[in-house]
């Protein structure tokens, strides 16, 4: 009876894995780290240095609308989206007709409801979806370090993928800070890089109390 | 009533608050020394008085400068102290610079009687993301602790402050160094019913949490003048609206 329990016990204990996060992952050699996809903001706050290593590890790109100028002004006309998004208020005609030129799919999505970081991540998980993928990554260039409601509704994007996802990952990028969303009753294990990472480091219950949280 | 930026009122008739100034890139010196002159007592956070120091130079001497002093430069606090300031460190794990500065500035209140008292904070947004959700942070607790004294938060970009519950709030918006992007940010929780009007976008009894609808880009209709924007919540939430300095300096 006793063993039969122990048993149970260990086969719970095996079974429960962690979930990982590896934020800088991309940092490692292109064919060892895994391909993310990558949205692209329309911010100052994702320097041209991250956003080389940021589309380098990712195996699809998509802007959301000024995102494009930065793609542009940042990594030049060889640096392809493949996909552009949004209300199209932001990005430069001439910009979007080169991009366009060079195989680039031009989407122009006009809902009030949804931000242009939404409409993008609506495209990147459309493909997925086409894929049969749910366990998809995606990272955000430029989230940080840009307009405070920017920055809220970068987060608050966070919040309704993880929910709509629950096995995908989304992480924000910008030049001083990252930030992923840890789901509930999982154990999360973060590797720190510190040749890129912290020391700093903070745990967050933005738009609500969590209970009890364990670290 | 809520009025952010009546500090560029002429001074004489915009009522004084206290200061406290961060240790931030995130606060010029136009917008400081509005803010400076604006006010009655003014304490830095740690490496605020860095910024002091550096911006708006020897004369404009801090009443107190309160921290850990990881950051302060020692011939700033040297040079302010020795022109009247108060140094006061403060080892608390626990608290931010920011918090200690509060502290400071609630118990001078606490001194002369005053529960309604304000405090405006320079340098709180775009900095480092932790440090701008402390900032945050701070807004909650402060509003919680002393719910007649109004606390706003500034950056050469964006202003916020907390919205308490079940009061009608009428935030003034002055056109000419606020908006036209504002937002209401449920950060410390769900916002159950929220009415507004005088927005693009105006909630009518709907609820704002994060995860569901949050009002993150919305717009203070164009129009010459000022604007009255009217909120009403069932729980505390962030007004947050997007910042200029107006008038160009002669």
């Amino acid at each position: 009876m006793v063993r039969s329990v122990l048993r149970r016990v260990a086969r719970r204990l095996m079974t429960t894995a962690a979930v990982r996060h590896d934020l800088h992952g991309f940092h490692d050699a292109a064919a060892t780290a895994p391909r993310a996809s990558l949205i692209v903001l329309n911010s100052r706050a994702c320097g041209a240095d991250l956003l080389r290593a940021l589309w380098d590890a990712s195996d699809f790109r998509v802007c959301a609308d000024g995102g494009a100028n930065r793609v542009h002004d940042l990594l030049g006309l060889d640096a392809v989206p493949d996909a552009i998004v949004g209300d199209f208020d932001s990005a430069r005609p001439e910009v979007v007709d080169a991009y366009a030129s060079r195989g680039c799919r031009v989407e122009r999505v006009r809902d009030q409801d949804a931000t242009d970081l939404e409409k993008a991540l609506g495209v990147v998980g459309a493909r997925w979806d086409a894929a049969g993928t749910d366990d998809g990554a995606v990272r955000v260039a430029g989230a940080f370090g840009t307009r405070f409601d920017h920055e809220m509704a970068a987060i608050q994007a966070l919040y309704g993928f993880g929910a709509a996802r629950p096995n995908a990952r989304a992480t924000l990028h910008g030049d001083h800070a990252a930030a992923c969303l840890l789901s509930a009753d999982s154990r999360h294990e973060l590797l720190v890089r510190r040749e890129f990472e912290g020391p700093h480091c903070g745990l967050l219950p933005i738009g609500g109390a969590r209970r009890r949280g364990t670290t």
